[in-house]
């Protein structure tokens, strides 16, 4: 009797073993396709589709440079959502995480294995993150990540046929930054602003649809090319 | 008609007071760009500062259109006090003067008088909004340069900057409405008085009054809006939405358009009944 | 034969809510006069100018103009017409000449500098052309008013009181200005003045009107040298003698009553039967003035009104 308990508990222990290894080899494995990317440049099409922003697509050209160098060019102005240049999982992987194996879930046409990674820090500004990964190419599916300031983002990926790197062709950004204030007009003291509810905290949700296309990747960038990046906080901070 | 018009603006444009409005807005235009070239982007910031923690930026949302559109909204309320200082003159100015008797004994009949004076006061309103646009929206593109014009109207919205032009010409375009309106009332008032000082400053009080009633909060006032005229003068604000409110703008304009013939019409028939006696 | 009449009043009124400002007025006005529109002030002389070039629009009667009724024919008749009303007030911020222009272009005429130089010159002023009006003294405002009349070389000129505020030497100058124009260029010109004398000078016809109505009118010799005597009856009991005289055969004579005077207008020889009549009627005459011109009757009436 002892002895079966014995074994009952180590079988079930090594099935958790089993588990932790298994989350913790399927990142791996997508790390390491990261690992092969030194830096890589691409076009970017964006399709900001919020309820509380309206503005037209926009195109602009991103960069980024290992470890986490990343640059946004464009002509008119932009917006990336922070997570669209970088998708490797290794920033997530950096200090003291927890990872879980959930189960395995069919996604689209995917077999994908559902893995969480919990930061254990109290000071990181993601609570947790879950991704799906395709377990017979080792890439990302989707993204859900539960952030302390941003709200709940949600990522779809998708990837071109026959890539040879792990960056995908679009990726579908679902933001939900629940219940905000729109920022006032400070210049605008209109008759019609008390009419239009903008004081009045509205759910902040929507989409944002990038399209990645010209990849170049490991062509060497240099590291001048980040240097001014981000300049808006620079000027923010004088 | 050509003639009375020509030689209404030969007389509006040498006087001093005409150029009180060019002065001001040529003044308060370069202060509000100053002010902000060295404070602006946290306007800006303000604005995106919600956005900034999960969205990299790019580009320049503090543009010249964006400078433009702040000046516009920032003067567009004390432009009226420019125009009425012509509009009121037009036609009290030769009371005061006494010329009426020089100029209703010429051979020109008092329609094409009134109506000439009219429209080269609708000329001056045109000019002074012209140069305003030059100064603010021109002026600003070449300090601050082209770009995206962010605007907040209970949400945000970015307009592409080859998206931006028209509207900012429309928006003039209802404003050239709006002031005409103005100088329809002003013209008005000019018509009854032998001095100009009392339609300038009837007109000013008239506006302010309407204003402050818009703005008390009660209700019965509130009801009372929709019977003011410069209820409607904001709507070149329409033409900074996405999608246009183009039934809005429709309405704004048409009162507007209402208030104009029907205030000039007033006035030409006054005018015309009037017995000459300064 | 009766020369062509420039213009013709009928019936004129014009009322100013209880004031009678014009009552009935009729008055003619022929080709090449210099017709002198007299009157002491308040006379109505002002109000009858205005309505004849439509500042202002009758309550009653006909005017017109060229032969043609002037409310529908305002614009053609107003192109023939150069008028100062009252003081010349101009564009005080402008130089004379851009205020020549201006009224010139309005008028359709010419806008040429060689033109409007001329007008300036003729009336003075052409060395100050450029300097604003607003830094003239009334005369030099006077001779532009002249020269803004003339600038479209109208066939009727119409000055109301255009030596007013001038030195003696600037009186002149217009006089000879008025005759130039009536004997040279074959103007007719309607003048009207508060100053007998002023008039007397250099009017062919004349009109003497007081509270909106005619007193006299003819040519000036015919006032100034009729054998027809105007004699003022000072009597004690006004409305007795005028029931009188309305029977007498006199009443055509009796042109004006002024309190206690009646004034009339009667043959010489007539003026002791006109004493004995009154007299045997009961009615006491405390006095009996002639008088011996058209100045002591204007003055006379003049002083009435100031009274």
């Amino acid at each position: 009797m002892m002895k079966k308990i014995f074994i009952l508990f180590f079988a079930l222990t090594f099935v958790l073993n089993a588990q932790n290894n298994n989350a913790d080899k399927i990142l791996s494995e997508v790390k390491k396709k990261f690992e092969k990317i030194n830096d890589y440049k691409c076009d970017v099409n964006i399709k900001v589709d919020f309820d509380f922003i309206k503005m037209p697509d926009t195109k602009a050209t991103i960069y980024f440079k290992k470890p986490n160098k990343v640059k946004m060019e464009s002509k008119g102005f932009a917006m990336l959502p922070k997570q669209g240049i970088n998708f490797s999982p290794m920033q997530l992987l950096e200090g003291d995480f927890n990872t879980l194996y959930i189960r395995q879930e069919k996604y689209g046409n995917y077999a994908t294995d559902v893995v969480k990674i919990i930061p254990n820090s109290d000071s990181s500004d993601i609570i947790m993150t879950t991704l799906w990964v395709d377990n017979a190419q080792s890439l990302i599916r989707k993204i859900e990540t539960i952030g302390r300031k941003a709200g709940t983002i949600k990522i779809e990926l998708n990837y071109s046929a026959g890539q040879t790197h792990p960056m995908p062709e679009s990726a579908k950004f679902y933001f939900n930054f629940g219940e905000m204030s729109m920022p006032m007009n400070p210049m605008q003291q209109d008759k019609k602003d008390e009419e239009n509810r903008s004081r009045v905290p509205q759910e902040m949700k929507g989409s944002v649809t990038i399209t990645y296309s010209n990849y170049e990747v490991n062509k060497g960038l240099p590291d001048s090319l980040f240097k001014d990046e981000p300049k808006k906080e620079d000027k923010k901070k004088k | 008609m050509n003639t009375i018009i020509y030689v209404e603006l030969q007389k509006i444009f040498r006087k001093w007071r005409t150029y009180i409005g060019f002065i001001a807005i040529g003044v308060l235009a370069p202060i509000v760009q100053i002010a902000l070239y060295y404070e602006g982007s946290g306007y800006v910031n303000h604005v995106t500062r919600g956005l900034q923690d999960s969205f990299f930026m790019s580009g320049n949302l503090f543009n010249g259109y964006l400078i433009g559109y702040i000046i516009l909204q920032a003067l567009y309320i004390h432009i009226p006090f420019l125009i009425v200082l012509v509009g009121g003159d037009l036609l009290a100015g030769e009371a005061t003067s006494g010329t009426y008797r020089m100029l209703l004994t010429r051979p020109v009949s008092r329609f094409t008088l009134v109506t000439g004076k009219f429209l080269a006061g609708a000329i001056y309103v045109f000019l002074l909004l012209a140069f305003l646009f030059l100064v603010s929206v021109v002026g600003s593109l070449l300090i601050f340069g082209t770009g995206e014009l962010i605007t907040i109207k209970g949400k945000l919205i970015i307009f592409a900057s080859d998206d931006v032009l028209w509207r900012f010409l429309s928006a003039y375009g209802f404003a050239f409405i709006s002031m005409t309106t103005i100088l329809a009332v002003s013209f008005f008032f000019s018509s009854m008085v032998e001095n100009a000082i009392g339609p300038i400053m009837g007109t000013m009080a008239l506006i302010i009054i309407l204003l402050i009633l818009s703005v008390i909060p009660i209700d019965a006032l509130h009801e009372a809006r929709k019977f003011y005229f410069t209820s409607y003068m904001g709507g070149w604000d329409g033409f900074f939405t996405d999608p246009l409110e183009v039934t809005d703008i429709l309405r704004d304009a048409g009162v507007l358009l209402l208030h104009i013939f029907g205030l000039y019409g007033l006035t030409t028939y006054i005018f015309i009944k009037k017995d000459i006696l300064s | 034969m009766d020369s062509e009449k420039i213009i013709e009043v009928r019936s004129l009124t014009k009322k100013f809510k209880n004031l009678t400002a014009v009552n009935n007025l009729d008055l003619n006005v022929y080709k090449g006069d210099v017709f002198g529109f007299l009157g002491p002030n308040g006379a109505g002389k002002s109000t009858t100018i205005r309505m004849l070039l439509s500042l202002i629009k009758p309550n009653y009667g006909d005017i017109n103009i060229f032969g043609k009724p002037l409310i529908q024919n305002r614009k053609d008749i107003l192109r023939r017409i150069g008028a100062i009303v009252e003081k010349p007030d101009f564009y005080l911020y402008l130089s004379a000449y851009k205020n020549l222009e201006i009224l010139a272009r309005i008028s359709g005429a010419d806008t040429s500098k060689k033109k409007i130089m001329e007008m300036l010159e003729l009336v003075g002023l052409a060395k100050r052309y450029n300097s604003k009006v607003k830094t003239f003294s009334h005369g030099m405002k006077q001779r532009l008013g002249i020269a803004q009349a003339l600038l479209h070389d109208p066939e009727l000129i119409i000055l109301d009181e255009p030596t007013t505020g001038l030195d003696p030497q600037g009186m002149k100058e217009i006089r000879d200005l008025i005759r130039h124009l009536s004997i040279e260029k074959g103007k007719t010109v309607f003048l009207s003045s508060h100053i007998l004398r002023e008039v007397e000078i250099i009017a062919t016809r004349m009109i003497i009107i007081n509270k909106g109505t005619t007193l006299v009118e003819g040519t000036v010799e015919e006032l100034l040298k009729s054998d027809l005597m105007q004699v003022t009856v000072s009597v004690d009991d006004t409305e007795k003698a005028k029931s009188i005289i309305d029977l007498s055969g006199w009443q055509n004579n009796l042109k004006h009553i002024e309190k206690n005077d009646l004034l009339f207008e009667l043959p010489t020889k007539e003026v002791a039967d006109l004493n004995k009549h009154l007299v045997t009627n009961d009615i006491k005459v405390n006095s009996l003035v002639p008088v011996r011109s058209l100045e002591d009757f204007f003055l006379k009436i003049t002083e009435g009104v100031s009274k």
